[in-house]
C-alpha cells in the first residue's frame, strides 16, 4: 500500500513539473476536509470540519483563511466543549517549485466556544469568544487546471477563560483534495516581481 | 570553526540583502492604503500575559510618514481568577528614519487609542466590572517588505492607561472587582505581528 502511494505521490510530482504553471497571481485555492487535533497541553483531540481559501497576489504571497466547524471530541464519549469554532485570516509566504508549493502562514484568528456544563459540574455554561493565533506549514502539489493536493499542519495558540480556563495548544491535520480556479485574465495580472 | 565562519557570512549577506535598497518603486509611497490582520501578545502588565486579534488599515502620507488606524480585541487570564478583555481602537503615526525603503524599513511611532476593559470572575461570570478609559502608546518595528503588495510587521509598543485601573480582592474567600482611586501610568507592553495587503491608492502625488 505504502509503495503504491509513493509511486503515486512520484508520477504526479512528475506530471506536474511537466505541465503548464498553474500557481499565478489570482489563483483562488478551496479546500475541504474532516481536520483530527491534538491538544498537546492536555492530550484532548477533536474533530473539525475544515474549509480553507486562499487567494495569490503573487507566486510567493497569499491571503489565506480558515474555518473550523466542531464536530465532537475524539477520546472520550461525552465532549468537553458545547461548541468551540473557529475563523482564521492571515497570509502565507510560498515556496514554490513549479507546481511544488511549499508554504509557511502566519494567522490571527478567533474561536467561539462553550464548554460542557455536565463535565465540569456546572449548572449552565457561558458562550465567549477568544483570540487565537495559529502557524501553518503545508504542501500543495497543483496536478491540474482546476485540482491540486494538499497536506497542512496547523498550530495553535489561545485559551478558553468562559467558566473554566482550558489551554488551546492545538496541532490540526487537513489533507485532502482541492479545487483551484485562476479568477482574473491573463492580461490584467500584476507583474510577479 | 569552519561551519561557525560560514554561519557569520550567511548571517551578513542575509542582513546586507535585508537592508538593500528595493529594487521595485517604492519611492513615491504616499496615498496608498493597506489592510491587515493582526495578532497582540500582551506581557509585562499587571494582569498578566494574554493574547489578542485585530484588524488595521494603514494609510501613507509621505515616504517617511505612514499612519495605522486599529482595533484590537485582548483577552488575559489573570491568575485563574479573572477575565480580562480589553477592546482597544485607535491610531499610530509611525515615521521611518532611513533614507531609503529596505526589505527590512524600521520605523519609530507613537499614538492614541480608547480603551474598553471589562473584568469578569471566571468561576462566577455573574462578578463583572468595566470602565471605559484612554491610552498613549510609544514603541518602535519594523516592516519585512515580502513584495511590493505584501508586508509582515512586527511592533513593541508599550501602552499607558490614563485612567483608573480595575483589579480583584479576595476577601473571606469572596472575590470582588475594585476600581483603583486614582489613575496611575501602568499599562501594558504589546507585541504585535501583523501582514498588510496593498488595496489601492487615495491620492497621487504630482
Amino acid at each position: 500500500m505504502a509503495k503504491k502511494l509513493s509511486i503515486l505521490t512520484l508520477l504526479f510530482s512528475y506530471f506536474s513539473c511537466l505541465g503548464q504553471p498553474y500557481i499565478e497571481p489570482f489563483l483562488l485555492g478551496l479546500r475541504s476536509s474532516i481536520s483530527p487535533s491534538l491538544n498537546i497541553y492536555d492530550s484532548r483531540a477533536f474533530a473539525y470540519l475544515h474549509g480553507n481559501m486562499e487567494l495569490y497576489i503573487q507566486p510567493t504571497n497569499s491571503v489565506l483563511s480558515d474555518i473550523y466547524y466542531y464536530l465532537g471530541e475524539l477520546n472520550s464519549e461525552v465532549g468537553s466543549f458545547a461548541f468551540n469554532h473557529a475563523l482564521f485570516v492571515g497570509g502565507a509566504y510560498h515556496f514554490v517549485l513549479n507546481n511544488n508549493d511549499l508554504f509557511l502562514a502566519l494567522q490571527s484568528g478567533i474561536s467561539y466556544t462553550k464548554v460542557n456544563p455536565i463535565v465540569f459540574g456546572l449548572s449552565s455554561s457561558q458562550s465567549g469568544i477568544n483570540p487565537l493565533f495559529s502557524t501553518t506549514i503545508g504542501y500543495n502539489l497543483y496536478f491540474h487546471k482546476f485540482f491540486h493536493f494538499f497536506a497542512h499542519v496547523k498550530l495553535i495558540f489561545g485559551e478558553h477563560n468562559f467558566n473554566i480556563p482550558i489551554k488551546f495548544w492545538d496541532i490540526r491535520l487537513s489533507a485532502g483534495l482541492g479545487f483551484n480556479l485562476n479568477i482574473k485574465s491573463p492580461k490584467n495580472k500584476p507583474d510577479k516581481t | 570553526m569552519k561551519l561557525q565562519k560560514f554561519t557569520h557570512i550567511v548571517s551578513i549577506v542575509f542582513l546586507t540583502s535585508l537592508l538593500t535598497p528595493l529594487n521595485y518603486a517604492q519611492n513615491n509611497t504616499s496615498g496608498y492604503l493597506f489592510a491587515g490582520i493582526r495578532s497582540t501578545f500582551n506581557v509585562f502588565s499587571s494582569d498578566g500575559t494574554g493574547l489578542g486579534s485585530g484588524g488595521q488599515l494603514r494609510l501613507q502620507l509621505s515616504e517617511r510618514v505612514n499612519t495605522e488606524w486599529y482595533a484590537d480585541y485582548i483577552s488575559i487570564n489573570v491568575q485563574n481568577v479573572l477575565r480580562s478583555i480589553y477592546y482597544h481602537i485607535g491610531w499610530s503615526v509611525l515615521y521611518y528614519y532611513l533614507n531609503k525603503p529596505t526589505k527590512l524599513q524600521p520605523y519609530i511611532l507613537a499614538g492614541h487609542c480608547f480603551d474598553y476593559n471589562r473584568k469578569t470572575v471566571i468561576h462566577n461570570p455573574e462578578i463583572t466590572r468595566s470602565r471605559w478609559g484612554s491610552a498613549v502608546q510609544i514603541g518602535t518595528g519594523s516592516h519585512l517588505n515580502l513584495s511590493q503588495y505584501t508586508d509582515l510587521s512586527l511592533t513593541i509598543q508599550y501602552m499607558i492607561h490614563l485612567t483608573k485601573e480595575l483589579d480583584y480582592q479576595r476577601q473571606n474567600g469572596t472575590i470582588t472587582i475594585i476600581e483603583h482611586s486614582h489613575a496611575f501610568l501602568e499599562g501594558h507592553l504589546l507585541i504585535t505581528l501583523s501582514i498588510n495587503y496593498k488595496l489601492f491608492r487615495i491620492w497621487q502625488k504630482n
